[in-house]
């Protein structure tokens, strides 16, 4: 825990001078004191504040804490297959960003639904089985009762 | 008596009831999976409220929020894993009756004490509301900004594991809601050229990849795993209804008072009110030493406490805008899409409104009796529900009411980078509430802020003038000071303690 609040903090300090300093270029309203960038600089002051105070109070906690007693964080249980599945799970989002345009909603999504099952261990054929159910609901609920315009695809447009 | 007719009339509609009773039902099954919390499932609900009446849809939101409170009842019985944090407080107390078989009795406690805590919150939320509202109508921006500071401050120093952690969360939330055109200015702020984000961070898909992606992260990361459940036959759920109010009417007056108070609070919830009830009841009961055990009597007290507060949590959320919680954090996001923006003027310009989510209000508690009967009989088939497959099908939902916010990919975008955030956030401790309490609030405080410093010409000390902002004031300092005081306090006592 103590390693990780002392990069969490350092890592909301850049952020914060970042944002102070991108404010500066905001324009001032011509006779008023208050502009644009007098909110954003106060939160990120108070920002950047909180993060020197995190990575200060850990480090003052790592001087009394003996080496190797620190207290488990929960990111360090992650296995390097946990990380890869996660990755794949946000692969999977950004696929359905970039091509349901082109593939169309019920195919996008078959390939979401089916490859999110799959990586957490659901046999393939319940996966499809699953998957096939959930996208006519989801069209139903959307497309029929909302009109929402789902992507139709121009590969095999439907 | 013509506004009530009125609402009667707005309520009494197919659409309003059927979008109750749906998202009723959504609400006790989403609540009820062990995992799925009720935030998670007023976010999956708002996308569709997106498509419906302003009624509809503030009734839907509020069954579903009652619902699934009190349905995150049935995995904290059963398995020992609360359902929301609501019910965190005696999720070991209820376990160990269900261990003792006694799993019967400890859920017809939590429904029947649930509905009647609820319809108590509504009590005093039909009484307290329109009066607070005439006190309201005199606030100016001063009265304002120190409300919204207080909303924020309560949420964070309340009950909050680290403050520090919750205040990063906080700031997080005010600084993207500070992304956009939409500014007392009227300047592009944080845009980097982009158009798309010169309306602002969408304020729905944020919220899904706050808490529903985040969590579907989670299971992906970890492994999703199922649970074994202790006891499988749950018997007569109504077996002990008697008996219990005849006993322990005193613990459930308790309990509803407490837990409406608690929720009336700016930015004290549900929560809270259910851990600070089971602390009160253990110390006033005659048999303190049956906590733990497996024992009703801190559980009803709790219980009451938590739906009450529910009730309790819309007062300030309808009369001054000021969310209770994390729910109504996102339902007055939703109000004000809607065009409804809560505050006093609501009451008076369109009481028939007001009147008509009040009925909602008592419509849901009573709808709360069969559903939740026929969700705890059927509770083994709810808890059953593997996660591996349920997690993908969160995901597909909520690329789907993202995209359908305005049509848009960029909806996903947003919905993907607040997701990866929250969960980021969530593995370091840092509490995902106040971040999207900021969002809400952010523009409220930041115009608030802004116009008083312009009227009282860059004093600071104007916001201490009137009276009623001059006591907020003082009291969301206190809040603010409040661990630097326990500290000093805990430091001068520290030495005593030693010696002795």
């Amino acid at each position: 825990m103590v390693k990780s609040d002392i990069i969490i903090g350092l890592i909301l300090t850049v952020l914060g001078v970042a944002v102070i300093l991108h404010a500066q270029s905001f324009p001032d309203i011509p006779g008023q004191e208050y502009g644009a960038a007098v909110f954003p600089v106060i939160a990120a002051s108070a920002l950047a504040a909180c993060g020197l105070l995190l990575a200060f109070k850990a480090l003052r906690r790592r001087a009394t804490v003996p080496e190797g007693v620190d207290v488990a964080h929960s990111m360090a249980g992650i296995t390097p297959a946990g990380w890869l599945k996660g990755l794949a799970t946000i692969a999977l989002a950004l696929f359905y960003c970039l091509f349901s345009d082109q593939l169309g909603y019920i195919i996008a999504m078959g390939l979401v639904l089916v490859g999110g099952m799959m990586l957490l261990g659901v046999r393939w054929w319940v996966a499809i089985l699953i998957s096939a159910i959930a996208i006519f609901a989801i069209h139903e609920l959307f497309v029929v009762l909302m009109r929402v315009p789902l992507p139709r695809g121009t590969i095999i447009p439907f | 008596m013509l506004a009530i007719e009125k609402a009667v009339g707005l309520v009494a509609t197919p659409s309003v009831l059927i979008s109750v009773f749906l998202a009723s039902v959504f609400g006790i099954l989403i609540g009820a999976i062990p995992g799925l919390t009720a935030t998670m499932a007023i976010a999956l609900l708002v996308p569709f409220t997106f498509f419906m009446d302003p009624l509809p849809a503030v009734g839907a939101m509020i069954a579903c929020s009652a619902m699934a409170i009190f349905a995150g009842d049935i995995p904290s019985t059963l398995l020992r894993i609360p359902g929301t944090p609501a019910s965190a407080a005696y999720t070991d107390e209820a376990y160990a009756m269900t261990r003792n078989g006694q799993a019967e009795t400890a859920l017809g406690a939590n429904l029947m004490f649930s509905a009647i805590g609820g319809l108590f919150g509504t009590a005093v939320l039909i009484v307290a509301a329109p009066a607070l509202a005439e006190v309201a109508l005199q606030f100016s921006s001063f009265e304002y900004f120190w409300l919204a500071v207080l909303g924020l401050t309560c949420a964070i120093f309340i009950g909050a594991v680290s403050p520090l952690k919750g205040l990063i969360s906080l700031f997080i939330g005010l600084l993207v809601s500070t992304i956009g055109l939409n500014n007392p200015a009227g300047v592009p702020r944080f845009t980097f050229g982009y158009t798309e984000l010169m309306g602002g961070i969408e304020f729905i898909p944020a919220m899904v990849g706050l808490f529903a992606v985040s969590e579907v992260l989670r299971a992906m990361v970890h492994g999703a795993i199922d649970l074994p459940m202790t006891q499988r036959k749950i018997g007569n759920l109504f077996a002990n209804w008697g008996k219990m109010v005849k006993t322990y009417w005193r613990q459930q007056l308790r309990g509803n008072t407490l837990g409406t108070a608690i929720g009336i609070l700016p930015g004290a919830g549900a929560d809270i009110a259910a851990w600070v009830a089971y602390a009160l009841s253990k110390k006033m009961s005659r048999t303190p030493e049956k906590y733990g055990k497996g024992h009703v009597e801190g559980i009803i007290e709790s219980t009451s406490a938590n739906n009450a507060a529910l009730g309790g949590a819309w007062v300030p959320a309808l009369v001054f805008g000021i969310p209770g919680d994390s729910i109504t954090a996102i339902v007055i996001g939703v109000l004000f899409i809607k065009g409804l923006n809560p505050g006093p003027t609501l009451f008076i310009n369109n009481p028939e409104n007001i009147y008509a989510v009040f009925l909602i209000f008592i419509l849901a508690n009573l709808f709360m009796i069969p559903l939740g009967w026929a969700a705890m009989k059927g509770a083994g088939y709810i808890l059953r529900v593997p996660r591996r497959v349920l997690m993908p099908l969160i995901l597909g939902f909520s690329i789907v009411g993202s995209f359908a916010v305005n049509n848009a990919t960029y909806g996903i975008v947003i919905m993907l980078v607040f997701g990866v955030l929250g969960f980021l956030m969530e593995e370091n401790e840092i509490p995902v509430a106040p971040c999207i309490l900021g969002i809400v609030l952010g523009p409220l405080v930041e115009e608030n802020f802004v116009t008083s410093m312009i009227k009282s010409n860059g004093s600071f000390l104007a916001f201490f003038e009137r009276p009623i902002a001059g006591v907020l004031g003082v009291f969301t300092i206190l809040v603010v000071l409040s661990p630097l005081i326990s500290m000093v306090v805990r430091r001068m006592r520290g030495p005593a303690t030693k010696t002795a």
